[in-house]
Formats: structure tokens, sequence, C-alpha cells
């Protein structure tokens, strides 16, 4: 189970900072969940893989954060987080500034939206663990995940992205 | 472009996504394939969400703090531990108390020194659960319970 949580861990987090907004918020969020896990949500492999089951926890828990909190989301980055060890500095400036204009149109996005893009385009999860994710029927995934992308597309091209 | 060609590409839109991410059938990613092969539009269109799919998957994320992750496990592991702990010791004292009680019961003594007994016992039993309530309630709402010196 530590070896499980360990790796799944990394995308709790990046989905936490995406939702929240904010590095110590995510790391808050993960923590509840990791206890969650540890304590009173025992997974069962009858379940499902573990990352989409763990993955859901965190989400929970960032709309409970969310809730309590009460206010609006939004995604702050960390600059130096995004600087780049690349060996040609301009081209990796350039990357970043690129990155760093996605990251922005991407915390512009409602909530909903956000979560779906980054559970598929940065998670890399199937259809069928974004459901399970999300909680929502699997016919739905692509129907939500499309406007999503088209919404983002929009603002890619009124700022001249790409 | 005729209206039929735009009702196909309208009736396409939503599956260049799936044919984006592999999440077609096989019939319906050809039917998708044939018409964005003859269909400017439709293949723009692709382009463009292909473009959100590597800007958002090129996106780093702050990445979490080891220090930070280690003491998070340690914390949880601490946490099932202590959760064990209070478990097994509150059941074995239960368990002595229960046996206790029920020896009394069955005790061949005369009855002032048997209700003498039960209430120093439940004198002390009482003393002992206000203390632990004061604790209880002090640690929940001591506003400084975080704060690191």
């Amino acid at each position: 189970m530590r070896l499980a949580v360990e790796q799944a861990a990394p995308d709790g987090y990046a989905l936490a900072a995406h939702l929240l907004g904010n590095p110590d918020d995510a790391a808050d969020a993960l923590q509840d969940a990791v206890l969650r896990v540890f304590g009173s949500d025992s997974y069962r492999p009858s379940e499902g893989a573990f990352r989409p089951w763990f993955l859901a926890i965190v989400r929970n828990r960032c709309l409970d954060l969310l809730r309590q909190r009460r206010r609006h989301p939004r995604l702050e980055l960390d600059e130096t987080e995004l600087a780049s060890d690349d060996a040609n500095p301009e081209a990796a400036f350039e990357r970043d500034e690129e990155a760093s204009l996605v990251a922005a149109e991407l915390a512009a996005l409602p909530a909903a939206q956000r979560e779906i893009l980054i559970l598929r385009e940065y998670l890399d999860l199937s259809y069928a663990e974004i459901a399970r994710v999300l909680s929502i029927p699997p016919g739905t995934v692509m129907s939500r995940l499309h406007r999503a992308r088209s919404a983002l597309a929009a603002r890619f091209r009124e700022r001249g992205i790409r | 472009m005729t209206n039929d060609q735009t009702a196909d590409c309208d009736a396409i839109d939503e599956l260049l996504s799936g044919l984006l991410d592999g999440e077609l059938t096989q019939g319906t990613r050809q039917r998708v394939e044939v018409h964005v092969g003859g269909c400017a539009r439709c293949t723009a269109r692709l382009t463009e969400l292909k473009a959100v799919h590597v800007g958002v998957r090129d996106l780093r994320i702050a990445e979490l703090d080891r220090d930070v992750w280690r003491k998070m496990m340690n914390d949880a592991t601490a946490r099932t531990t202590s959760g064990i702990g209070w478990l097994l010791l509150i059941g074995g004292v239960l368990a002595v108390l229960g046996y206790a009680a029920y020896e009394w019961l069955l005790a061949d003594t005369t009855p002032l020194v048997k209700w003498g007994v039960a209430a120093i016992y439940s004198g002390l039993g009482a003393l002992l659960l206000g203390v632990l309530r004061q604790r209880w309630i002090a640690r929940k709402t001591d506003r400084y319970k975080d704060v690191e010196i």
C-alpha cells in the first residue's frame, strides 16, 4: 500500500496544485488524502486500479477545502519551477514563457474543465479512469473533455498561443 | 462548404477528441479519419485540439518536496500505529475491567464492603474521565497548538 501511495502521490499533488491553486494547499490536501488512505478509506482491489481511486480521494479533499475556504481557485505556478535546465537558454526561455501563458489560460477556465484537462492531458488517464475519478458515467467523459479542450483552444486563439 | 458537409463536421467534431486520445472503436475511428482526410476545416480543428493536448501535457508543475513527502508518510504511519495502539489499549482495559466486575459480583463479601469498593472505583473513574474531557477540550480549542517555537 505504501509503495502504491508513493507512486500515485506526485499525480495527486499535481491535481491538487491545479485545483487549489497553490503548492501549500496542495500539500495539505495530499496529506489529508494520504491519512485517509491509511485510516478510514481502505482500498479494495475490487474497486479497480489504485491510481484513479487515490486521485478521486485527493479530488474530493480538494473540493472540501475549496468549499471550506470559499475562495476562487487560482493557479499560482512558481516561475522558478518552470525554469528549464535546457542547454539552450533562449529556446528554454521561449518554451517556459509559453508554458506560463498556457498555465495562465488553463487557470482561467472553470474548475470542472480544468480538472478534466489535467486528468487527461497532464496525468494521461484513460476515459474509464477519468470517469472513476470524477464519478461520472464513462460515456460523458469524451463530451466533457471536448468542451474543455474547445474552451482552452478558443483562449489560445484569442491570445495567439501556438 | 455545403450544408451537408457542415452537418458532417458538427457530427464529427466531438469525436476528434476521441480520435486524439485513441478512445474510439475501430469503425468510428476509420469514419472520422476518412472525413478528416478530406476536410480542411476538421483537419485544422484537430490541429487546434492537438495544440491544447501538447500545451497542457508539457506544463511543469512544482514537484512535491521530498522532505515534505517523507514527513507526510511518517505522520500517516505514526497515526495508524497510534490508532491501533489505542484500540488495543482500550480493548485490553475493558476486558480486564469486565472480568474484575464479574469477579466482584460473584465475590462473597458483605454488601457494605462491596458497595464501598464500587463507590471508590466509580469515583476514581469519574475523576479520570473529567480530567480527560478537560484535556480534550483544551486541545481542541487551543489556538496556539500549531505554533512552533
